[in-house]
């Protein structure tokens, strides 16, 4: 059986010509099922375009990317609209979510592109709010919440529907120190049930927590270190 | 489907919190589609009226005239060409001339104008109102010239203040000659507004024709003469039969000589003028929807870059561009729907109001409401296609990235 993520010689290049901006550099990644990643990195270390095109956001400019044995590299963008909705689960920085919908209403909509019908899908919100301990605010408005709460909502969101990958772009850079051990804790929890998480930050203490960190600069993988160890801490 | 109740969901929540900017860009729908409705009804209403007043003056009535303006030897028409219409044509209830001619008249009530019209015995049916007392005058009264006359109730009512007046005479003057007519015959008031407003208010007489010969006024020759047929449905046909006979009676076939009317060209006259004015109003309601269009495309425009992040967001959750394209296009849609609808609303209070204010009532019909619901959705479909598929196109990382 193959890796779930694997990156061959990928490069992303911005501007061809000139001024081009060389993002990714020739990057190999390898990311086998249920492991906890955390990729870091600076700002402009090529770590946000990394996440894009892990995240099936964005195609590369030349190398290929398999997931889950899938050639990704060249597809449409409704294939890769497909490929998100199926595998992977978004945690954004600023929450991302839609604020005229309540919670339980935005953790449906994945499960509403996926047409999983309406009152399955209304259980699988109800599961993932409980399982962040929001079901008590599943008709509240964001706006409504508070940053650890809305953040909650965001992983019932990207897990309602059980993807493979969840990938979390600095989920905590917007919480204060609290909802920062919250979520990590449910990360942590969520990777013990069989997800494999992957981390973006910049944060050296939060990609600590991760059992594997890949450190990216000028869009070169500079070091990739295990620490199987800290995994039952 | 369940993503289509969920976009009609999202647009009417968005539609509902920005309710100030919705209403102000259905309104050019609004009056586009209620000026369309308002005229249509209308329009069908004056349709309805005219075509039942018209019916009840001449159904089944066709006129045939003589156009001598090119004939070296005129033509006219004899007593003897009605006598062959009746023989030879199918479906005829009558034929006859009719010779308007004025009279006063004085009775104890006073003295009063009277229009007198003549006929022959087919005249019975040249009104629709029937007969209520007594008799219309005989194919013998009229050839012995007998000096008998029918009158309608309101007639009689002014003239001798009851309508029980059958045996009673009238005497009437023409031109400085007095006659006595017998009064054989009452005719119901007629209810059409049209035929009571053609005599002009006065009192109205029916006699022979042949009467007229006792003034000293003698007619025999005719440019014109009606034939009143079982129904409308006959009306073409004695028309055509009618014609040709005449052609082949006075030896004029072909040249245009002899030509009818039917009831059926007068009505067709006035449901020509009707589509003018609804073709008139419908170009510019059109304006008005385009305008609406535009106002419609715009806000979209505006609605979709106020809300990049959520298409970013919806994007990486998975909506596929088509998702994306139509949510925005079923809440342009549902836009224009709403104003249609209001549109709708508004043109048929408006055509009621108009109608009462007239004297008859409106017709607002299905189609016409359907067609107009259908219309305003499919305005907002075209003008919203731009925003949406801007919207749809927008590149996930770009639209999360828009703050």
């Amino acid at each position: 059986m193959g890796a779930l993520v694997e990156v061959r010689d990928v490069c992303k290049i911005y501007n061809p010509g000139e001024n081009e901006v060389r993002a990714l550099d020739h990057v190999d990644v390898t990311i086998q099922e249920n492991e906890f990643v955390a990729i870091i990195g600076h700002s402009g270390s090529g770590k946000s375009t990394l996440m894009n095109m892990l995240g099936c956001l964005d195609v590369p400019t030349s190398g290929t990317y398999f997931l889950h044995g899938q050639d990704v590299s060249g597809m449409s963008d409704d294939e890769l609209s497909d490929v998100r909705n199926r595998e992977i689960g978004f945690i954004f920085q600023g929450f991302n979510l839609i604020p005229s919908l309540t919670a339980e209403e935005n953790v449906e909509l994945p499960l509403i592109y996926r047409r999983v019908g309406k009152r399955e899908r209304k259980q699988l919100a109800r599961q993932a709010l409980e399982k962040v301990g929001l079901s008590h605010r599943m008709f509240h408005k964001p706006s409504e919440m508070s940053g650890g709460q809305q953040q909650r909502v965001a992983i019932a969101r990207a897990i309602a529907q059980a993807p493979p990958i969840i990938l979390a772009d600095e989920p905590t850079g917007n919480l204060d120190s609290h909802s920062t051990r919250e979520i990590m804790g449910i990360l942590k929890k969520l990777h013990q049930d069989g997800h494999t998480v992957i981390l973006i930050t910049h944060d050296n203490d939060i990609a600590a927590r991760a059992e594997r960190v890949i450190r990216i600069r000028d869009g070169k993988i500079e070091e990739d270190v295990m620490r199987r160890g800290e995994r039952n801490e | 489907m369940s993503q289509f109740w969920e976009y009609l969901k999202i647009a009417l929540m968005n539609i509902k919190s920005n309710k100030g900017r919705s209403f102000l860009t259905m309104l050019g729908i609004i009056i586009g589609i209620s000026s369309v409705i308002l005229i249509i009804s209308v329009g069908n209403g004056i349709k309805a009226e005219v075509n039942g007043e018209l019916n009840q003056m001449a159904g089944g009535q066709v006129a045939v005239y003589t156009d001598n303006s090119r004939n070296e030897e005129p033509v006219y028409f004899t007593e003897e060409d009605f006598e062959a219409v009746m023989e030879n044509v199918d479906h005829v209830l009558g034929v006859t001339p009719v010779y308007s001619i004025y009279a006063t008249t004085a009775t104890g009530k006073g003295t009063f104008d009277v229009l007198m019209t003549c006929g022959t015995e087919g005249m019975e049916y040249y009104s629709s109102d029937p007969i209520v007392r007594g008799r219309f005058y005989s194919a013998g009264d009229y050839d012995s010239g007998r000096r008998v006359c029918i009158i309608p109730e309101s007639a009689a009512r002014k003239l001798f203040g009851t309508t029980d007046v059958v045996g009673m005479t009238l005497e009437l003057d023409v031109y400085g000659v007095s006659q006595e007519f017998e009064i054989i015959g009452i005719r119901r008031d007629s209810a059409s507004s049209l035929i009571n407003m053609g005599s002009g208010g006065m009192l109205t007489v029916e006699a022979p024709l042949t009467v007229l010969e006792g003034f000293g006024n003698y007619v025999s020759d005719f440019e014109q003469f009606y034939i009143i047929g079982e129904g409308n449905e006959y009306a073409s046909r004695i028309a055509q039969e009618s014609v040709s006979l005449m052609e082949r009676r006075h030896n004029v076939r072909g040249g245009g000589t002899i030509l009818v009317e039917s009831f059926n060209d007068a009505l067709a006259q006035v449901n020509s003028i009707l589509g003018y004015i609804t073709a008139f109003v419908v170009l510019v309601a059109a304006i008005s929807l385009l305008v609406g269009g535009i106002g419609v495309m715009n806000i979209m425009l505006v609605s979709v870059a106020e809300r990049t992040r959520e298409i970013g967001i919806r994007k990486s959750l998975g909506a596929r561009t088509s998702s994306i394209l139509l949510q925005f296009l079923s809440e342009a849609a549902i836009i224009t729907l709403l104003g249609g609808l209001i549109g709708i609303g508004l043109g048929a209070l408006g055509a009621a109001a108009v109608c009462s204010a007239i004297g008859f009532s409106a017709q607002v019909k299905l189609s016409t409401v359907l067609g107009a619901s259908l219309f305003s959705s499919a305005v907002g479909i075209f003008f919203g296609i731009y925003p949406a598929k801007r919207a749809a196109k927008m590149s996930p990382i770009d639209a999360l990235r828009h703050e």
